[in-house]
C-alpha cells in the first residue's frame, strides 16, 4: 500500500567498523568521526526481552546516513554522504580496511511498503564502496508502515 | 540484528526459545526479539 506521498521507499546506509583490537574510541580518534554508536569488546550489555547478560565479543564503531523517504530506490545520495565525510580520511580508513583484526561493512538498508526493491551502484560509487569497506551487505525489509 | 552487532548476513547463530542468539560456541551473541516491532 503507498503512503500518501507516494514515497515508496525508506533508504540509509551504514558504514560499520567491527574490530578485534582497536577501541571505538580511538576509531573516534582516528577518524576525527564520532560515530552514532559504538561499543567495545568486553563491555557487558543485557537483553531488554530476556535480561540474559553478556559481554561484547568485538569493538563496534558505526557512522550512518540519514533515512530518506524516496520514490525510488535511490543509494547514490548516501554513498555522497560518506563521500563528503570521508573525502580526507579514505587513507586511514584503508589502513583499518586491511587490517585483517578489523572487518568494515557498508550495509544498505531499504524499506518499502512496495512489491519489492531493486537498485543499481555505478562504478565509481563501487570503488568507493570497495575502497573504504571490506564487505557490502543489503537489506530490504516489507514493511506497509514506512 | 545482525546489523546492529556487525554480523555478516549469512552468520546463523542458535536461536533460543527466548529469543537469544548464540554463536557457535555458545557465546551469548544478542536477543532478536529486542529489534522487533
Amino acid at each position: 500500500m503507498e503512503n500518501e506521498n507516494n514515497l515508496n521507499y525508506k533508504i540509509h546506509c551504514e558504514l560499520i567498523l567491527v574490530s578485534d583490537n582497536i577501541t571505538s574510541d580511538k576509531v573516534s580518534e582516528l577518524m576525527e568521526i564520532e560515530p552514532y554508536r559504538a561499543y567495545n569488546k568486553g563491555e557487558s550489555f543485557q537483553s531488554k526481552k530476556s535480561g540474559t547478560k553478556g559481554k561484547r565479543h568485538n569493538s563496534l564503531w558505526a557512522i550512518k546516513t540519514e533515512p530518506i523517504m524516496t520514490e525510488e530506490e535511490d543509494i547514490s545520495s548516501h554513498v555522497l554522504y560518506f563521500k563528503t565525510l570521508l573525502e580526507n580520511k579514505i587513507e586511514k580508513i584503508k589502513k583499518l580496511k586491511v587490517d585483517p583484526k578489523n572487518e568494515i561493512s557498508f550495509w544498505i538498508w531499504i524499506e518499502t511498503n512496495a512489491g519489492g526493491a531493486g537498485f543499481e551502484i555505478p562504478e565509481t560509487d563501487l570503488k568507493f564502496i570497495n575502497d573504504i569497506s571490506n564487505r557490502l551487505s543489503v537489506s530490504i525489509v516489507a514493511n506497509e508502515n514506512i | 540484528m545482525k546489523k546492529a552487532n556487525g554480523l555478516r548476513n549469512d552468520f546463523h547463530g542458535k536461536i533460543m526459545s527466548n529469543g537469544d542468539v548464540l554463536d557457535d560456541m555458545g557465546r551469548f551473541i544478542d536477543n532478536m526479539l529486542d529489534y522487533l516491532y
